[in-house]
């Protein structure tokens, strides 16, 4: 008996030095990311499926439309249809077949559909291998995209998605087949084709305004002025001394190795550990370095790096405001990732005197490379509506006439956005911004 | 019989000419290039909508002045001025406006005027009540 007591409390023992050994290692050795004893043996609990670590590239804006030639528009990806139509495009890569296809713009937009338009040409293999599913994509006339049309069918069981190519508008890929989704599209569109916030979006290609580049959703007043809530903004990050600081910024420290935290004279706080450096500047930008070069060499897609992408974004608690994927650049140093905020489905974009202040073109940049986030920056500010009202009478006519009065010519105009501007005032309006590939034109929304 | 070969040959003449001369007017007449891209067919009499409102896009020249105006018919049949839109063609040559649409039967005449040259095209759209776009989207039969 006392035999056996000693057995067990000698096994107990033995567990309990091993856990401290192996609590000691992750502790010292960084959270055994490096490849050291304790790596092998982790590695047996470890998920090795990466084909997991995968997210199809979201669209910057979805255009809803019922048929009647009037489209809501909504940005990022968190809305029913964005969802269901995401789900129309996983079930339909997987069962059925592309085929290559004419495409006109005024005869798809006069069925019930909706549009996800993306910010950038992606990459067609890329984003099919994104629902982990082999497409078939050999003899496609396509290769990129930046457009994608689901058409859910009147039978509530088919549905028609149409890749348009970002080179040639007048072709696509298309898909046909069944989907257990559509019925909850035709729903999820005729909801959003009821609201009526005064304000509805019209395709130039459906209105025969050829002169574009390509197909553009511009805002159209549905009566004669649009009225709306002016925007204001609150810092994401309130610090007033080291230790505020410190506690404000946790989620971005992973592993438990000391951090040293300073602040200048110019109120910078600068916060590091043995590889991670976080800045904070007076104007509120956030700067974020990862120098951990333990999953440089991580095969990358543009799928994963999305995934690594969000997974950060998600973990940021200070962001309370909503984005949108904006662009998508390759560089040496990595994918980099553009996002910008957006209320009540309206963009805020940074007025040039606060981009050049900032050196930043959009409200977050995100450098991923080995699957890892390398940097981030972030103008650190969340946008809410106020109780002040204002009100829009110039329509995106005006605003184009006034970019071609500055010299811009029509057909290298990609867009016509109509959202707040950031001027860093305490009641941000809106106004038209003219995008080309090389600019932006700024035209008041108001006689 | 000289005179009314002559006679003849002067009518033959005549009618044969006075095409060109309306071609010649037609030219005139839309040389501020003006013409409807979208939001209403105008090669038909009449469009059916259930929609409040509809939009309508077009083309001019820079400068071209546009009229936009709604009728809609009474019971007695006649038809009266219900609204009226104004606008002013810019740089783009381009015009769009969202018209609003009373239910029955809508005339929507567009205008347009430059330098004294002008050019139009008019169109009506019968709206229907929603009442019976529910009716047929749910199978109820309607006699």
């Amino acid at each position: 008996m006392d035999s056996r007591k000693g057995s067990i409390r000698t096994i107990i023992v033995c567990i309990l030095v091993a856990a401290a050994v192996f609590q000691t290692g992750m502790l010292w050795l960084n959270g055994n990311s490096s490849h050291n004893f304790f790596y092998y043996v982790s590695g047996i609990f470890r998920n090795t499926n990466e084909s997991s670590n995968i997210l199809a590239v979201s669209p910057a804006k979805t255009a809803v439309g019922d048929g009647d030639s009037t489209f809501s528009l909504l940005y990022g990806g968190e809305n029913d249809a964005v969802e269901y139509s995401g789900n129309i495009i996983s079930d339909l890569v997987s069962s059925s077949d592309f085929e290559n296809s004419k495409f006109m713009w005024s005869d798809v937009l006069k069925y019930r559909c909706t549009v996800l338009v993306f910010s950038f040409s992606v990459p067609l293999n890329e984003y099919t291998s994104s629902f982990n599913k082999k497409a078939n994509l050999s003899d496609v006339d396509v290769n990129n995209f930046q457009n994608i049309v689901v058409v859910p069918s009147d039978d509530n069981e088919n549905s028609t998605v149409y890749f348009v190519s970002s080179d040639d508008e007048n072709k696509s890929l298309m898909l046909r087949g069944k989907s257990q989704y559509t019925n909850k599209l035709i729903n999820a569109i005729e909801n959003i084709s009821k609201s009526d916030n005064g304000i509805k979006y019209i395709s130039t290609s459906q209105s025969g305004f050829n002169i574009f580049n390509s197909n553009i959703f511009v805002a159209q007043w549905t009566q004669d002025k649009f009225q709306y809530n002016t925007l204001v903004k609150t810092p994401a990050i309130k610090v007033s001394n080291k230790n505020e600081f410190e506690s404000e910024t946790d989620e971005y420290f992973k592993d438990y190795s000391g951090r040293r935290t300073s602040v200048d004279s110019n109120n910078t706080y600068t916060e590091s550990n043995n590889t991670t450096v976080l800045k904070y500047y007076d104007d509120g930008v956030l700067e974020y370095f990862n120098y951990n070069d333990s999953n440089t060499n991580s095969k990358q897609t543009l799928s994963s790096a999305y995934f690594a992408c969000v997974q950060f974004l998600k973990n940021d608690s200070s962001i309370k405001t909503n984005y949108y994927l904006s662009d998508v650049k390759m560089t040496g140093d990595g994918l980099i990732f553009l996002f910008d905020y957006y209320v009540n489905n309206m963009p805020v974009v940074l007025a040039k005197d606060l981009s050049i202040r900032t050196d930043m073109d959009h409200a977050m940049e995100i450098v991923v490379k080995g699957n890892t986030v390398k940097k981030f920056k972030k103008y650190a500010y969340n946008y809410s509506l106020g109780s002040k009202k204002a009100y829009a009478d110039r329509d995106f006519l005006s605003a184009m006439n006034d970019a071609m009065a500055g010299g811009i010519n029509a057909n290298m105009i990609d867009d016509m956005v109509f959202g707040y501007m950031d001027e860093n005032v305490d009641n941000m309006e809106c106004n038209w911004f003219v995008k080309t590939p090389d600019t932006v034109f700024c035209s008041k929304a108001v006689n | 019989m000289k005179k009314f070969r002559t006679f003849l040959i002067s009518a033959i003449i005549f009618c044969v000419s006075l095409p060109c001369f309306s071609i010649y007017a037609f030219a005139a007449e839309n040389n501020i290039g003006f013409g409807i891209t979208g939001g209403i067919d105008t090669t038909k009499d009449s469009i059916v909508t259930f929609d409040d409102t509809r939009t309508i896009s077009g083309k001019a020249n820079n400068g071209t002045d546009i009229d936009i105006s709604v009728y809609t018919k009474s019971f007695a049949g006649n038809y009266r001025e219900k609204y009226n839109y104004k606008l002013n063609v810019g740089l783009s040559g381009l015009f769009s406006q969202t018209v609003s649409l009373n239910i029955g039967e809508n005339l929507i005449c567009i205008n347009a005027e430059k330098d004294g040259k002008t050019a139009g095209e008019e169109v009506t759209v019968k709206r229907k009540a929603d009442e019976i776009k529910n009716k047929l989207e749910n199978g109820i039969y309607l006699p």
